[in-house]
């Protein structure tokens, strides 16, 4: 955290994608953490070369979720650390430094924020409803869904757009945000979301297939059951869904 | 200034202490709500106010105004980013300005989350928990993360996420984090590189006007005139990215609808 306001330096992935040595150091001391608890297990990470392990669980790490958000100086960014077993996902968190709260979710066991159980959106009707989304890294995808999101308006009742999708995910766990999409992200962003939604009562549908969602899902609807239903009537037919 | 600290300090004591209960929710408008918290807050804040200047007049989103003696005037907002508190999302603020007439003097926002307080005086620079702040360096609007909010007008609203969409990708991206006080001092600290909105109360955006130009930026309407307190509609960066917007969005319905 320390490194949070100071000037970091920034290199460039790509045209959108940015790593900071902040996210270098955070994953150094993550894996050296858990690869010396744990050193059978092998290594899916963001900013690393995935390590194949021989134990069929893998950790799945994003050492921060939110990295613009964290290189501009906006505290909304998480770590994530999740277990998978193929692409299950059996245990994982997410965490938010800044706010200090803990998202955490194991398979059969519920989810919890901070302890505390928690659960997704109860909200029924997706005209009430705020819906999280963030723009990913390609251009052209993001171009249907900032179409989509103009179609859809004014039939729910707001957007949220962060930049963190982790976060937006864990959010949704908890019912902060009624639904969120995305289109394209990677296993170290969903990881622990997936189990946290999952594990919350939620429905996480794969955006491509309506199926459950895997770890290799790229594309992710999270909400209740019933609002879940509702957005794929509303976004039938779009360039979005079927992207 | 330390009245102004002191008063968004007792509204933030007040939406911390709330924020583990339910809230009792109304609605204004269709999306537009007011919690209990909101009205208990404006009353903790405007106390403060009126008893350490009883002759300024008030302007506070949750009262009816009060014209004071003095040409001064308070502008309150207690909870900005109501729709975030109602939901748990820990983003919102405080925002407490102080007027002569029409004329931001002096301004706090105040998010009593992560105890971020910004603040500005009229010749005294713009600051962040003590430290200066100043708007992006950033040239180009092709590199600029842009931030906006969507308001109460669906019809306005429409057309924002019009804009966004004819723009792209001419921006590098977007946020909407539901609070404009914070996305206005966000702009003005740089950590967005603009903020936009086309139905801002003039409580919303009295602390960033100031902000906005003690930390060397502009708040501008969508003509590119200087904005005050009564503007609706706001385009908030460095004078070279408000240019730079301008000329990206010239033409399109966000900037020409009345």
């Amino acid at each position: 955290m320390g490194r949070f306001q100071t000037d970091v330096e920034v290199s460039l992935k790509g045209r959108a994608n940015v790593v900071t040595d902040a996210d270098l150091a955070s994953e150094r001391l993550i894996l050296d953490y858990v690869s010396e608890e744990y050193p059978d297990f092998g290594i899916l990470s963001e900013e690393s070369e995935p390590v194949a392990g021989t134990s069929p669980y893998t950790w799945v790490v994003d050492p921060i979720d939110g990295t613009r958000n964290f290189a501009e100086g906006i505290p909304h960014f998480c770590i994530v650390v999740a277990i998978s077993d193929g692409d299950q996902v059996v245990c994982g968190v997410t965490y938010d430094p800044v706010r200090d709260e803990m998202f955490a979710a194991q398979r059969g066991r519920g989810a919890t924020l901070n302890g505390e159980p928690m659960q997704v959106s109860d909200r029924e009707d997706i005209d009430e409803a705020v819906l999280g989304f963030d723009l990913g890294y390609d251009f052209g995808q993001a171009k249907h869904l900032l179409e989509l999101a103009a179609d859809v308006w004014p039939r729910v009742q707001g957007y949220r757009l962060m930049g963190a999708g982790a976060l937006g995910l864990a959010y949704a766990a908890c019912g902060r945000i009624d639904l969120y999409f995305h289109h394209s992200l990677s296993a170290w962003d969903i990881a622990s979301g997936v189990l946290l939604a999952r594990e919350a009562g939620g429905a996480v549908l794969d955006r491509a297939t309506l199926e459950d969602a895997t770890l290799f899902s790229p594309g992710l609807i999270v909400s209740n059951p019933s609002l879940v239903k509702q957005f794929l009537a509303l976004t039938e037919g779009s360039t979005w869904r079927s992207m | 200034m330390a009245v102004a600290l002191e008063a968004t300090k007792a509204a933030g004591a007040i939406i911390r202490e709330g924020w583990n209960s339910d809230r009792e929710i109304t609605f204004k408008g269709r999306a537009d709500i007011v919690t209990d918290i909101d009205v208990k807050a404006e009353k903790a804040v405007l106390e403060i106010l009126t008893s350490a200047f009883p002759d300024f007049g008030i302007l506070a989103e949750e009262s009816s105004p009060i014209a004071g003696k003095s040409q001064y005037r308070w502008v309150v907002d207690p909870l900005d980013g109501t729709r975030n508190y109602a939901q748990s999302i820990p983003h919102f603020c405080t925002i407490v300005a102080l007027a002569d007439s029409d004329e931001v003097i002096a301004g706090v926002v105040y998010d009593p989350v992560r105890e971020e307080t910004f603040t500005a005086a009229r010749g005294q620079g713009a600051f962040l928990n003590g430290s200066p702040i100043s708007v992006s360096e950033t040239t180009e609007l092709s590199r600029s993360l842009l931030s906006f909010d969507l308001g109460y007008v669906d019809e306005k609203a429409g057309l924002a996420i019009d804009l966004l969409r004819s723009l792209w990708p001419g921006m590098y991206s977007v946020r909407l984090m539901g609070s404009a006080g914070l996305g206005v001092a966000y702009a003005a600290s740089g950590r967005v590189d603009l903020f936009f909105h086309h139905s801002l109360s003039p409580w919303d955006i009295a602390a960033g006007l100031i902000l906005a130009k003690e930390a060397g930026g502009r708040v501008v309407d969508r003509q590119g005139n200087d904005a005050g307190l009564f503007t609706p509609s706001v385009i908030c960066s460095s004078p070279v990215l408000i240019d730079g917007f301008l000329a990206a969005t010239d033409g399109l319905p966000w900037r020409t609808a009345v």
